[in-house]
C-alpha cells in the first residue's frame, strides 16, 4: 500500500520526498532461501518468473518476485541459462537440458556435450515438435529438431566459449562469446559467418545479446560484455543487421557508465532495456542506449548480477550470486533520478523516442475504453428498462381514508434503484469516483483484479480493473438517461402491439422497443462514448499506464511539454475521430427506410 | 343471438374506473359467439375502445368478469401472454414494428411466442400476407407502405397467430377515404372465412354489412344492442341522434 500510494503521489507530480525508511529505490529485494549462485532468470508473465542456479537449483515465483519456491529439477549439475517460449527450457553443465512439463522437468540432456552457457527456443509446440539451439564451451552449438540433437559445432568456425545465442526464427540467429566473438547464421545454424565488432572491442568477451528484427527497418541488435561494453547494430534495408557496429551514444564513448562486466540484457523495445552485471550494476536505457539511468541498489552492495528478465516495460526480475533476487513493478525507477532530462534536436527524433511510450499508452487506453463502453452500454440498457418499467408495488399507508378505503403508496423498486444509481453517478465528480473505486473498495475487500474469477494467471492489473469499472459505471449512468429518453420516444402503441401478439413485457422490450429506441439515440450515445474516451484520461490519476500517464512519464524524462502534450492530443483525436466515424457509419447502416425525417438520401 | 354454442368471448358486468377517477365503462355485458361478428359503435369517449382493450387486458378491468371460452381472462392466475396470443388485435394507428420488414413483423410472434422455427414461421407469414394481398411487399419496411397497406399487414400479423377471436379498434379511422376500401375488403374476407370478431368502428355501412350483432354504447353503457337491423330503426333518442350525426 505504501508503494502504491507513493507512486500515486509521484504521478500527481506533487514534489514530496518519501521518508527515509520507506525510500523507494526502484527495486525490491526478494527472499530466495539458498546460498547457491543464481545464474539466470526468465519472466513468464508480469507476476511469474523462474530462476536457475548452481547444483540444479530451480526457483519459481508467482507473486511478482516477493517470494520464491524451490522446484525439483532432478539434476545436480549447475544450471546456467533459462528460456521461455510456450514452454520453459533450461540448460546447464555437462550437456544438461531440462524441459518443463507441468510440475516436473523432462531431462533432454545431450550426450557428449560440454558445459552449456545459453539457449534459444525459436519454436516450440511440443518437445518432439520444437527447435532449440544451445551454445557452450569450446565453440559448441547443438540444435534440437526432428526430435533429436545434432552437433553443429563444426559450422561455427571457432573454439572459444559461446556465452549467448539467440534466434529470431528457425533459421536466423546470432551467437556471441569470448574474445570478441560475434557470429550469425541464416540457415538454421548449418553455417555461421563472423560479424566482426569494432577493433577496440575485439579482446572483450560478450555475455548476452538482444535483438529486434533481422532485416528492414527498424531492426536493432545489442551486445553486452566485459568492461561495460554495449555495442549496437542497426539494419540497413534488406542487408540485415550485424555488419556495422557502433556505441549507441552520440555524446559518450561509454554510455553504460561502468567498467564492470555486463552479464545480461532484457528489454521491452529497442529503446527501452535493462542491463545488469558485476558489482551491483543495474541500469536502464530508454533511448536505445544513448543514455542510462543507474539503478544500482543500496541493499545489494557488491553483488554480481547474472540475469535480468522483463515481462513488459514495467515488471522485471534480476538474479545474482548467493541467491540474491530483485524484482520491480515500476521499471526499477528510483523516483529521485526521474528528473534527468534527455534532450532532442528535432521533433522527429523526439517522436521516434516518444512513439513506444505513446503506443503502449494508446493500447492501454483502448483496452480501457473497449470494456468500459461495453459495460456502460449494458448498464445503460438494463437501467433504462428499469427506469421505464411499470412494476408497482402498492404499499398501504397506515391510515385509511374517511370512507374506509385504503390509501396506497406506489413503489417501483426497479425505478427507485435506477434513479438512485444515476443520481449518484451523475452528481459526483468522476475523479472522486475513480479514487473511491481504486483506493476505497480495496479497503473493504472488493478485489478489482478479478483474480477469483479469472484466476491468478489472467488476473487484471488492479488499476486497470478499477479504471474500467469506474468509467463503465459512470458512463452507464449517462447512457441510462440517454436510452431512457429513447424508450420514452417510442409510441406506447408499440408496447401494446407487442403485448397483443402475446410477447411478454421483456420480449417486447427486447424485440420491439429497444431496437427502435437505440436507433434513435445513436447520436447522443456517440457523444457519450466520445466523452468516455476523453474521461479515460482520469485513469492516469490512479496510476494506470494509459496515454495521459505515458505523457506525464515522457515529460518527467524529457521535459518536452509542448511536443509531448501535442502528441498526446493527437493520439486522443485519432481515437475519438475514428470512433465518431464508426458511429456515423453505424447510424447510416442501421437507418430504417421510410422512418424519420431526411431518411431518403 | 344463437344459443346453440357457448360464447368465445363473454363479458359480464364490466366496469372500468381510470386512476384519475373517470368512470369509462359502467356495467357492460355481452357475448361473442363462434364465427360471429360483434360491432360496437358509439361516439368518441363512449367507452367502446376501453371495452375492447379490457378484453385482452391491455387495460385492466376494475370490476366484472371476461372469459375467453371457459378461461377467465382477468383472473390473476391466468397467463395473460398465452391468452393474448389467442386474441388478435388490430389498432387504429396500425402499430407495425417500424424497424422490422413486413415479413418479420408477421413472424415475430410466431417465433417468439409460438416457438416455431424460422422456416415454419415464414411459411405461415407468407400465407397470411397473401390473404391480405401483401405478398409483393414482404421485404419492405412499414415506413415505405401506405396506410391501407400498413393496416393489412397489421391484420396479417394478428391472423398469423391463428387467434380464436380478433379485435379491431377503429381499423379505418386513420386512413384516407380512398384507402379504406382495401382494408374493409380484407376484413370481409375474414368474415367470409368464419373468423370470430369484435369490431369497434365508425363505418356504419360496414357495420351493417358485416355485423351479426350491433352494440351501441354511450357514456360507458350499452344503450341498444341487437341484429344489424337496429341501425335502420333505432329505438332510443341517443342512438337516433348519433346515427344522424354520422350519416350527415
Amino acid at each position: 500500500m505504501a508503494v502504491l500510494s507513493l507512486s500515486f503521489v509521484l504521478l500527481l507530480l506533487i514534489p514530496t520526498s518519501p521518508s527515509e525508511e520507506e525510500k523507494d529505490t526502484g527495486w525490491d529485494l526478494a527472499t530466495v532461501s539458498t546460498e547457491f549462485d543464481l545464474n539466470d532468470v526468465i519472466a513468464l508473465n508480469s507476476t511469474s518468473a523462474i530462476a536457475v542456479g548452481d547444483s540444479g537449483k530451480l526457483y519459481l515465483t508467482e507473486n511478482s518476485g516477493a517470494s520464491w519456491s524451490k522446484l525439483d529439477s532432478g539434476v545436480v549439475q549447475d544450471l546456467n541459462s533459462i528460456e521461455f517460449n510456450e514452454q520453459v527450457v533450461a540448460v546447464g553443465d555437462s550437456g544438461t537440458v531440462l524441459v518443463r512439463d507441468g510440475d516436473s522437468w523432462t531431462d533432454n540432456s545431450i550426450k557428449g556435450a560440454g558445459n552449456l552457457h545459453d539457449l534459444s527456443v525459436p519454436h516450440f509446440e511440443s518437445l518432439s515438435n520444437s527447435t532449440i539451439f544451445v551454445s557452450g564451451t569450446g565453440g559448441e552449438i547443438w540444435k534440437w529438431s526432428n526430435n533429436s540433437w545434432s552437433d553443429q559445432s563444426n559450422g561455427t568456425g571457432t573454439d572459444v566459449d559461446i556465452y549467448a545465442i539467440d534466434f529470431i526464427d528457425n533459421d536466423k540467429g546470432f551467437a556471441v562469446g569470448a574474445d570478441g566473438l560475434i557470429i550469425a547464421t541464416s540457415d538454421g545454424g548449418l553455417s555461421w559467418e563472423v560479424r566482426d565488432p569494432p577493433d577496440e572491442f575485439k579482446d572483450f568477451s560478450f555475455y548476452d545479446l538482444l535483438f529486434f528484427g533481422w532485416e528492414g527497418n527498424p531492426t536493432s541488435i545489442l551486445v553486452v560484455g566485459e568492461n561495460g561494453t554495449l555495442i549496437q547494430s542497426s539494419g540497413t534495408g534488406s542487408t540485415g543487421i550485424g555488419f556495422v557496429w557502433r556505441v549507441p551514444s552520440d555524446e559518450s564513448e561509454h554510455p553504460t557508465g561502468t567498467t564492470e562486466t555486463i552479464r545480461s540484457i532484457s528489454g521491452s523495445s529497442r529503446f527501452k532495456f535493462w542491463v545488469v552485471g558485476d558489482e551491483n550494476y543495474i541500469a536502464l536505457s530508454e533511448d536505445g542506449g544513448n543514455s542510462f539511468y543507474n539503478q544500482s541498489q543500496p541493499q545489494t552492495e557488491g553483488v554480481d548480477f547474472t540475469g535480468v528478465s522483463f515481462a513488459n516495460g514495467f515488471d522485471g526480475f534480476i538474479v545474482g550470486e548467493e541467491g540474491i533476487a530483485l524484482y520491480t513493478d515500476r521499471e526499477g525507477l528510483d523516483p529521485t533520478v526521474l528528473d534527468t532530462a534527455i534532450s532532442f534536436d528535432t521533433f522527429w527524433v523526439y517522436a521516434e523516442y516518444a512513439y513506444p511510450f505513446l503506443k503502449e499508452g494508446m493500447y492501454n487506453t483502448l483496452k480501457i475504453i473497449v470494456l468500459a463502453i461495453f459495460m456502460g452500454f449494458s448498464i445503460g440498457v438494463t437501467l433504462a428498462v428499469f427506469k421505464t418499467s411499470q412494476l408497482n408495488i402498492r404499499i398501504p399507508l397506515s391510515l385509511p381514508r374517511e370512507d374506509g378505503s385504503w390509501r396506497f403508496f406506489n413503489f417501483n423498486p426497479l425505478k427507485f434503484f435506477a434513479t438512485i444509481y444515476t443520481d449518484l453517478f451523475r452528481n459526483t465528480p468522476l475523479l472522486v469516483q475513480f479514487f473511491f473505486i481504486y483506493f476505497g473498495l480495496v479497503e473493504i475487500g472488493i478485489d478489482l483484479t478479478f483474480e477469483s474469477i479469472l484466476g491468478p494467471e489472467r488476473a487484471l492489473e488492479r488499476a486497470y480493473g478499477s479504471a474500467v469499472v469506474a468509467l463503465g459505471l459512470n458512463s452507464g449512468a449517462y447512457q441510462t438517461e440517454i436510452i431512457r429518453s429513447g424508450i420514452q420516444a417510442i409510441p406506447a402503441g408499440q408496447m401494446e402491439a407487442g403485448r397483443s401478439v402475446g410477447l411478454t413485457y421483456i420480449q417486447t422490450m427486447r424485440f420491439v422497443i429497444l431496437p427502435q429506441a437505440i436507433r434513435i439515440v445513436i447520436p447522443p450515445l456517440g457523444n457519450e462514448t466520445v466523452n468516455l474516451v476523453l474521461n479515460s484520461a482520469l485513469a492516469s490519476a490512479i496510476g494506470f499506464g494509459e496515454i495521459t500517464r505515458k505523457g506525464r512519464l515522457l515529460i518527467s524524462l524529457t521535459f518536452e511539454t509542448f511536443w509531448t502534450w501535442g502528441l498526446v492530443l493527437m493520439f486522443y483525436f485519432a481515437i475519438t475521430y475514428t470512433l465518431a466515424n464508426i458511429l456515423k457509419y453505424l447510424e447510416k447502416r442501421l437507418k430504417i427506410p421510410g422512418l424519420g425525417l431526411g431518411g431518403n438520401d | 343471438m344463437s344459443d346453440d354454442a357457448s360464447p368465445v368471448i363473454s363479458v359480464k358486468n364490466l366496469e372500468k374506473i381510470y386512476t384519475g377517477g373517470v368512470h369509462a365503462v359502467k356495467g357492460v355485458s355481452f357475448d361473442v359467439f363462434p364465427k360471429k361478428v360483434v360491432v360496437i359503435i358509439g361516439s368518441s369517449g363512449s367507452g367502446k375502445s376501453t371495452v375492447l382493450r379490457c378484453i385482452n387486458r391491455l387495460i385492466e378491468p376494475t370490476e366484472g368478469e371476461i372469459f375467453l371460452e371457459d378461461v377467465q381472462i382477468n383472473s390473476p392466475s391466468t397467463d395473460i401472454n398465452e391468452i393474448r396470443s389467442e386474441i388478435g388485435m388490430v389498432f387504429q394507428s396500425f402499430e407495425l414494428f417500424m424497424h422490422l420488414k413486413v415479413l418479420d413483423n408477421v413472424t415475430l410472434g410466431l417465433t417468439n411466442v409460438r416457438g416455431y422455427s424460422k422456416e415454419k414461421a415464414e411459411d405461415i407469414a407468407k400465407d397470411v400476407l397473401a390473404k391480405v394481398d401483401m405478398s409483393d411487399k414482404m421485404d419492405v419496411y412499414p415506413g415505405q407502405l401506405s396506410g391501407g397497406q400498413k393496416q393489412r399487414v397489421a391484420i396479417a400479423r394478428s391472423l398469423a397467430m391463428n387467434p380464436k377471436v380478433m379485435l379491431f379498434d377503429e381499423p379505418t379511422s386513420a386512413l384516407d377515404p380512398e384507402l379504406i376500401g382495401s382494408v374493409l375488403e380484407s376484413i370481409k374476407s375474414l368474415v367470409a372465412e368464419g373468423m370470430t370478431m369484435v369490431i369497434v368502428t365508425h363505418e356504419i355501412g360496414f357495420a351493417k354489412e358485416v355485423g351479426d350483432w350491433i352494440i351501441y354504447m354511450d357514456d360507458g353503457q350499452v344503450v341498444e344492442s341487437g341484429p344489424p337491423e337496429i341501425i335502420g330503426e333505432p329505438k332510443t333518442e341517443r342512438m337516433k341522434k348519433f346515427l344522424g350525426q354520422i350519416l350527415e
